[in-house]
């Protein structure tokens, strides 16, 4: 099993890690030849919410000229502490000239080894920043089971609304619901999404209107149920009017509002009383170099 | 009573401030100890092994410093005006006060947030002028520090605070350990700082060719469950060009603690174009850290070790415990020293001869000050039983904690928990594995192992810190030595004096300092 690539564009990895470590400490990390997979279940250990976060780069937006070779189909998979991965990028991102990344193993532990050279301000000569990622190998058995949840077809795809603004209503909403409370966010096809709270004490509802709803499908290859083709015929004015809904848990909403922050579009897709997924585009043009797919359960009523 | 009256403009205030956030990185109280011209503050983490000293000069750092000592803690008080002024130390103010309830009295809520620190006093909005005073009335319980804000549009804050006696703890440096020494600006240092995360535990620095290495690493032993949770694992590669002075030992490579390596640079980095210099000698000396500007001199005392002196995994370190041992050398044989005493003497001590202590309290004498009193310590009386100072709880407990580690149990305590504690190099040889070698595979690592434990068990027989913690009763406290030598022959505490205020001059000058263990005989001896 080797690994070993230059890296050409740290701030990307940084901006995963960074946004992933919102969610769980330990990842998932898959590396192969044409793409980079990190993948975090959330944290939440009480079992009443469900969340997974898959962010796929292609290694070529990351890597130049990796060497990757492994038993398994060139594949390899690892555990890696987010946290950690995170501040080892980020104290470099600023200032580098150059920078790798490699597997090796020190003193019994794997490590994945970021080397970062760097020109000193004072001499203009180069410093050498190692960096050492404790890891944990992870065998294709233990990760055969592991893929992408299947959602059914979205009742509404919206592009969210300006995240800083978003995200300090947000944050204002998870004050007044606790961490455990329920967030209904609905929204339909003519542009409205609405975020709603309602327990015993308080009852908050924010609108946005004139928001775009990009065709399903079209910004990524994302897998749903497919029941049907009376789809096609449900662009009528009324059915443009009717309102997808979830209901999440405000914690998970939270998080799912920081991390659409890392990205330069974001797509939220309500599955009815499903899940939520919200897909963030880390790319400025939106392609799928570089994506994040936020999973989160809808509960039930 | 004594007399204290500080006048501080609103940007000393500002780095008081900073001083304090940086004491406190380290310890919870902090020491005030106000003499003539000039206070200190000083404090000694709780495992002993980092004291720091922070003097800020009445004339530089403050608007006006007025220090008048009690006149009853005067011994010499009638001797003539001459005599007096060089007593610098005589009657010095010391108290001691929780760090935190310092904090929010200067935070820099009346400066305004560092935005540029330039000595430019329009910047500084709020606060225009601090006033500490001591109000010293032990007989009505009464006895405050009072701090006086005042602010701006006629705004005064007043905070009264309590106090409480205290000793104060010096860290001994002696000028010849300072063999190796390196200077940097701060500013550097402190970039090259913020790459090392925040769990890791021990600095190495290791000077190759042209080149110096700092690592990180940790001697927790992690088991295969939580291999996660090892730290991460910095090393840094500099260039000597970096470096304002560097004069190193070949091979001598010494390790700090991260968090009191970083929290100095963080506080040096506060300043504008401050020069960090650092001097040590052989792991298991102390290194001292030193820098200073506009009046603020700032001297850090660190314990060190040698990369691989581990002790058990995720305890504290020996090193730290022993440091808090009062340490020293046989007497009088002043050659090999490789401890440091951090020596707790109170005016109650010469005065209040108490019960023996614990074996572990037998301090020792301090080899450069024993060879530079020769005369004196050729006089000394036998060794008296140690006192246990009135206030002086740290170094008791420490000394009760420590004692079976000093008392032999320290070499078996080291044998485990190396297993993280290679140096990269080493490591690199066995275990990097060239671009053909399957990492991960089958085939290297058994061999690997074998080598690895070899070496450890090398790191073993290596793992000497450098300490004198033997315990024989023939060893004194080198503060109660010259206790005794100037209780003796006062004539000689004078000269002794004089030796003194010239260490005071250097130490103001901002090189390394004497070792100060006779400002306590002073003490002790003017304050009976």
């Amino acid at each position: 099993m080797k690994f070993r690539s230059d890296i050409h564009n740290i701030s990307l990895l940084s901006k995963v890690a960074g946004a992933l470590n919102v969610v769980g400490k330990v990842g998932w990390l898959q590396l192969s030849h044409s793409h980079l997979q990190l993948r975090v279940l959330s944290s939440d250990s009480s079992g009443s919410s469900q969340s997974q976060v898959w962010a796929t780069i292609s290694s070529s937006s990351i890597f130049t000229d990796p060497k990757i070779s492994s038993a398994h189909d060139n594949i390899i998979n690892l555990e890696i502490p987010l946290d950690t991965l995170h501040r080892s990028l980020k104290s470099a991102q600023s200032s580098y000239t150059s920078a790798s990344i490699k597997l090796t193993k020190k003193e019994g532990i794997p490590r994945l080894s970021i080397i970062i050279t760097t020109e000193t301000a004072a001499s203009m000569n180069h410093a050498k920043i190692v960096q050492d990622i404790p890891v944990r190998v992870l065998s294709p058995q233990q990760v055969a089971h592991l893929s992408k949840p299947v959602v059914p077809k979205p009742g509404c795809a919206v592009i969210l609304p300006a995240l800083n603004q978003l995200k300090g209503i947000t944050d204002r909403y998870v004050k007044m619901v606790g961490v455990n409370g329920r967030i209904v966010l609905e929204g339909n096809k003519n542009g409205v999404l609405k975020m709603k709270l309602d327990n015993d004490a308080v009852k908050v509802e924010s609108e946005w209107r004139g928001l775009m709803n990009p065709v399903v499908g079209e910004d990524g290859v994302m897998d749903w149920e497919d029941d049907g083709e009376e789809e096609e015929e449900m662009i009528e004015t009324q059915e443009k009017e009717r309102f997808s809904r979830v209901m999440v848990d405000s914690r998970d909403w939270a998080k799912v509002v920081r991390v659409s922050a890392a990205g330069k579009r974001v797509i939220a897709w309500l599955c009815d009383n499903h899940s939520l997924v919200v897909y963030v585009f880390l790319d400025e043009e939106g392609d799928n170099q570089a994506t994040i797919n936020f999973y989160v359960s809808s509960m039930v009523v | 009573m004594s007399t204290l009256q500080i006048t501080l403009n609103p940007l000393a205030v500002d780095r008081l401030h900073e001083a304090l956030v940086c004491l406190s990185k380290f310890g919870d109280s902090v020491t005030l100890e106000a003499k003539r011209n000039k206070l200190n503050l000083r404090t000694l983490n709780p495992t002993h092994s980092a004291h720091i000293v922070i003097c800020l000069a009445g004339d530089t750092f403050c608007d006006s410093y007025n220090f008048v000592p009690d006149p009853n803690k005067l011994s010499f008080g009638s001797n003539g005006g001459s005599q007096v002024s060089q007593r610098v130390d005589e009657g010095a103010f010391k108290c001691k006060m929780n760090v935190r309830a310092l904090l929010p009295v200067f935070r820099g809520r009346y400066v305004q947030e560092a935005v540029n620190k330039e000595r430019d006093e329009n910047t500084v909005g709020g606060i225009e002028k601090c006033e500490i005073v001591l109000q010293e009335k032990p007989n009505k319980g009464q006895c405050r520090l009072v701090v006086k804000q005042f602010c701006r549009y006629g705004i005064m804050k007043t905070f009264r605070l309590q106090y409480e006696e205290a000793d104060i703890i010096y860290a001994t440096f002696l000028k010849e350990w300072g063999v190796n020494k390196w200077a940097i600006r701060a500013g550097e240092l402190k970039k090259w700082m913020e790459h090392f995360g925040p769990k890791t535990e021990h600095l190495e620095i290791a000077p190759e060719e042209e080149r110096v290495n700092f690592t990180s690493y940790t001697l927790k032993i992690i088991d295969g469950a939580h291999i996660l949770k090892t730290p991460l694992q910095t090393s840094i590669e500099l260039d000597l060009i970096e470096f304002n002075e560097f004069q190193v030992t070949r091979d001598t490579s010494i390790a700090v603690s991260v968090k009191d390596f970083k929290s100095i640079v963080t506080h040096a980095g506060t300043f504008e174009h401050v020069q960090i210099q650092a001097a040590y000698g052989e792991p298991g000396q102390p290194m001292q850290i030193t820098y200073d500007q506009n009046g603020m001199f700032c001297e850090f005392t660190l314990m060190t070790r040698k990369k691989g002196a581990a002790g058990p995994a995720g305890k504290a370190e020996p090193v730290a415990k022993i440091m808090s041992h009062r340490s020293g050398i046989p007497g009088g044989s002043g050659s090999v020293v490789k401890t440091r005493e951090t020596s707790v003497v109170s005016r109650k001590e010469s005065v209040t001869p108490a019960v023996p202590p614990t074996a572990s309290a037998q301090p020792a004498v301090a080899g450069k000050g024993t060879s530079r009193l020769g005369s004196v310590s050729a006089k000394m009386p036998p060794p008296p039983p140690r006192v246990t100072p009135h206030g002086g709880s740290v170094s008791v407990v420490a000394n009760s904690r420590d004692s079976p580690l000093i008392s032999g149990g320290r070499q078996p305590s080291y044998s485990s928990g190396l297993r993280g504690s290679l140096q990269p190099r080493q490591s690199q040889s066995l275990f990097i594995m060239d671009e053909n070698d399957d990492v991960f595979g089958p085939s290297p690592a058994p061999a690997g192992d074998d080598q690895f434990e070899a070496l450890l068990d090398d790191l073993d027989d290596e793992d000497v810190l450098g300490w004198d913690a033997s315990l024989g009763s023939e060893r004194v406290s080198f503060v109660e030595l010259q206790e005794r030598a100037v209780n003796a022959d006062k004539g000689k505490a004078v000269a002794e004096k004089r030796k003194e205020q010239q260490e005071e001059r250097t130490e103001e000058s901002g090189s390394y300092v004497e070792p100060t263990q006779r400002k306590n005989v002073v003490k002790g001896l003017f304050d009976d």
